[in-house]
């Protein structure tokens, strides 16, 4: 389903001492399936841009579409919204209150009175997509690690069967391990359900690793929008927008100033190890 | 992500209504209290009335800001004036019908309560309109300190309202985070009968003291890191001083309070 913002803008308090403008007369397209990198520096807009997608918040001024249609428009679908576009906060983990894992993934589909049956086969689908074992399903989701207690907020979501996911820092304050784990989990979710895949983060790496196209946002702004080569082939820019590029760019920027012979259109670790790898071999030879 | 700054009611101005020293706001806005219940008269009504405008005029604080606080009171407001105005018993009525007696006495005793309620709200919000929370839980701190020599733990108390104070926006924001995290889930607080709008209030109140007590664990470990004792006395980041604005105040006070005593039988 394509989600489009027109002329999208958003005053915190309006009208009062403290109104604040979070985003300014944005407008974006995201088509059907694509996989969405939104970075920007902290209080650029990008949290507040996300909440418009599934009707959290109301722009102050211009219109959200999802599948053509003003989402804004008919305040009695503002359920059906936001089962179709699935928005996993920050720190998910917060927002955990049922007794058992099983129980709080339950807790979307039981509110939509789901039948029975159907709600069983997406909750187990939901936890098998986020990696977590029949074995969990009988746990309390407070004596789970950090990692995993994340997991089971992103399956609350998935069970809705959204057609859009937008995930706000879903690596934010885990340990490598479980970084990796989320990250290799969105990709396996995307490519078994086909969705929409809106990801926030601070880290370069993430999104050069995962995203097709990269959405900059600056002080409520789209700065930079285009592929990943786009976006991280204009440091300057991006530095502009207290932003740099993936680790593994500035390290083949760094070869190709001493002389290497290569190219610096990597953006991910793999691929900077396969381009040196390459050179090496190729000085060799 | 704004509530932090619009929490409460204060309201951020530059006049010599923000500029007094917390205490003698907080003293005279007691006093004020206690003295809006000395005056009878008509003209003693007027008089303290017009003190309170001066000061809301001087505080450059939106009319409509201070209105505001009257919203909270509306229903206690209509309450007490028809009480006042069916109960108050008389020699005489004006209307007689069936239980309903409505007296010449009775409509001026509620127009007078209703009047000392407005003021006595009135008066407080201007206080915590313009004064910030922590500097009000300093001044509280203060006036509390004799109580130390009996055995009141004056400094921790204020030191917990201190913290609360700081937490209430905190909390607010999480609170705020948590209906929009389980709004993006599928709930809806808005719709329904009331016993599902009480069962919606699980998934919110559930999360929230969950990071209340994480919160205040680690405060708790945070602040014995920094070796905070409660009994050992500690000085002030921002000490409290009188300043010349503030003599003058003290003086209006002193004025005041014979002022309306003289008036309340004019």
């Amino acid at each position: 389903m394509s989600i489009e913002l027109q002329n999208v803008t958003y005053t915190y308090n309006a009208g009062t001492v403290f109104a604040k403008t979070a985003i300014d007369d944005v407008s974006l397209t995201i088509s059907p399936g694509e996989f969405v990198g939104l970075i920007g520096h902290t209080g650029s807009g990008k949290s507040t841009l996300i909440q418009h997608l599934n009707a959290l918040l109301t722009p102050t001024a211009g219109r959200v579409l999802l599948g053509g249609e003003d989402i804004n428009a008919d305040k009695s679908k503002l359920r059906a919204v936001r089962q179709r576009v699935g928005l996993v906060f920050q720190y998910p983990e917060h927002q955990l209150f049922e007794v058992s894992v099983y129980k709080e993934v339950a807790f979307g589909l039981k509110l939509m009175q789901t039948p029975h049956m159907e709600a069983d086969s997406r909750i187990r689908d939901a936890l098998s997509a986020v990696g977590l074992s029949e074995d969990y399903y009988e746990k309390s989701p407070f004596e789970l690690s950090g990692g995993e207690m994340r997991r089971v907020a992103i399956a609350g979501v998935l069970a809705m069967n959204p057609s859009v996911l937008i995930l706000d820092e879903p690596t934010a304050g885990l340990d490598p391990r479980g970084r990796d784990k989320i990250l290799s989990q969105i990709k396996y979710m995307r490519e078994l359900l086909g969705i929409t895949v809106i990801l926030v983060s601070h880290s370069m790496e993430d999104i050069a690793k995962l995203a097709e196209r990269i959405i900059v946002m600056h002080n409520g702004k789209i700065a930079l929008n285009g592929t990943v080569s786009e976006v991280f082939s204009q440091a300057d820019k991006l530095a502009e927008c207290n932003l740099t590029v993936p680790q593994s760019t500035i390290l083949m920027k760094e070869l190709a100033a001493n002389g290497w012979d290569i190219s610096t259109d990597v953006y991910t670790t793999s691929a900077a190890r396969d381009t040196i790898t390459a050179a090496v071999k190729g000085d060799e030879k | 992500m704004n509530t932090r700054i619009s929490f409460g009611q204060f309201y951020p101005a530059d006049s010599y209504i923000h500029k007094l020293d917390p205490r003698v706001k907080l003293v005279s806005v007691f006093i004020y209290i206690v003295m809006i219940f000395a005056v009878e008269s008509v003209p003693s009504y007027f008089f303290v009335m017009s003190c309170l405008f001066v000061a809301m005029y001087a505080s450059h604080v939106p009319f409509r800001f201070v209105m505001r606080g009257l919203r909270a009171i509306w229903f206690m407001m209509f309450f007490t004036v028809a009480l006042n105005i069916f109960f108050t018993p008389s020699d005489e009525y004006l209307v007689h019908f069936y239980f309903i007696k409505i007296s010449a006495d009775g409509l001026v005793f509620a127009a007078k309560m209703a009047v000392r309620l407005f003021l006595l709200v009135t008066a407080s919000s201007l206080l915590t309109l313009t004064t910030t929370p922590l500097s009000l839980s300093d001044a509280i701190e203060f006036l509390l300190k004799p109580l130390a020599k009996i055995g009141f733990p004056a400094a921790e108390v204020a030191m917990m309202m201190t913290i609360s104070l700081r937490f209430i926006p905190t909390l607010m924001d999480e609170t705020d985070k948590i209906i929009k995290a389980q709004k993006a889930r599928g709930a809806d607080f808005e719709t329904g009968s009331i016993m599902k709008r009480v069962q919606m209030l699980v998934p919110i109140l559930v999360p929230l003291f969950v990071s209340a007590f994480r919160r205040a664990e680690e405060l708790a470990t945070a602040m014995e890191a920094r070796c905070y004792r409660p009994e050992s006395p500690r000085t002030k980041m921002k000490a409290l001083k009188f300043e010349r604005i503030d003599y003058i105040a003290v003086v209006c006070v002193i004025v005041f309070i014979p002022l309306v005593i003289v008036s309340r039988n004019l």
